[in-house]
């Protein structure tokens, strides 16, 4: 790789200026993950070491963070690898569950009808602009039963596909179907409770 | 016909995996006749435009930071790795 640096100035720098520049955020994203800070703080370490190591494979058509956020979604999955090793998804309560089940109970009737009526959701697009509707967001996922916000964080935060979470995770496609849609019923719920139910009407009295 | 409740959850499986012809013709069917599940499918997409929203955005503005215990320790420990490295 041309570099009008010579190597080892190079090198010397350049983790430093990734600690000071994307710290924050490699560490935000393990956050989320992983909600453990200590795991969080040795996930950014790992990261940026990895990275300091392989900086010869960098090859500057991503940008810098894409790069170093690709790294960390791959130490996340490893530490969620783990952590499923020691503690088998067939431990979550409930998480082989029949067909039928889905512990829905209290959303739909026996005849499958809603409980409650999905609410009308006051301008969702204008939600995004507002900081405290990330909190929410944010809050909403953090309550997650873990394994199902682990799922949830990979598919839809890591973009990870079914197949390959189900590959990584040894867990059936059923299973890991059954967690996602869980997860996504307390989400809807969370975000309708915390955000969309009350807060429109309090803003107009 | 599929219930409310079969319909979310093949709707939550259409955002995992391309429904099969059958299943896309059920859902679709029973959305055009179900407002409640409508909503219901118009929200979960909503949810995942704002998950994927959250990381490029959200993430920027958090006040959450890195201790400076924490940014000290892999400074250092990135530093020693650098020093290993030129001595070799």
């Amino acid at each position: 790789m041309p570099s009008s640096l010579p190597p080892d100035e190079r090198q010397a720098t350049a983790p430093e200026t990734w600690l000071d520049s994307y710290g924050d955020y490699l560490y935000r994203y393990a956050l989320l993950s992983v909600r453990d800070e200590t795991l969080a703080e040795d996930l950014v370490q790992e990261t940026l070491l990895a990275a300091f190591k392989g900086r010869q494979s960098f090859d500057g058509r991503a940008a810098e963070r894409t790069w170093l956020t690709g790294i960390l979604k791959h130490k996340i999955l490893d530490q969620l690898r783990r952590q499923y090793r020691e503690a088998p998804l067939q431990d979550d309560a409930g998480a082989e569950v029949e067909e039928e089940g889905y512990g829905m109970n209290d959303v739909f009737t026996d005849e499958g009808r809603w409980v409650s009526r999905p609410s009308a959701w006051n301008d969702p697009a204008k939600a995004t602009e507002n900081a405290y509707f990330w909190e929410a967001l944010h809050g909403c996922i953090e309550r997650l039963a873990p394994k199902q916000r682990q799922l949830f964080v990979l598919r839809e935060l890591h973009g990870n596909s079914n197949e390959e979470i189900c590959n990584e995770m040894g867990i059936s496609m059923t299973n890991a179907g059954v967690m996602l849609y869980r997860a996504r019923m307390s989400l809807r719920q969370c975000l309708e409770l915390n955000w969309f139910g009350q807060r429109p009407t309090q803003e107009k009295l | 016909m599929l219930n409310c409740r079969q319909i979310s959850r093949l709707f939550s499986r259409s955002q995992d995996r391309p429904l099969t012809f059958k299943e896309k013709l059920s859902l679709r069917l029973h959305l055009m006749l179900c407002g409640a599940c409508r909503r219901f499918a118009g929200q979960l997409r909503f949810l995942r435009q704002a998950t994927v929203l959250m990381e490029t955005r959200a993430f920027t503005e958090e006040p959450v930071k890195l201790s400076e215990c924490a940014r000290e320790r892999i400074k250092r420990t990135l530093s020693s790795c650098g020093n290993n490295e030129s001595a070799v």
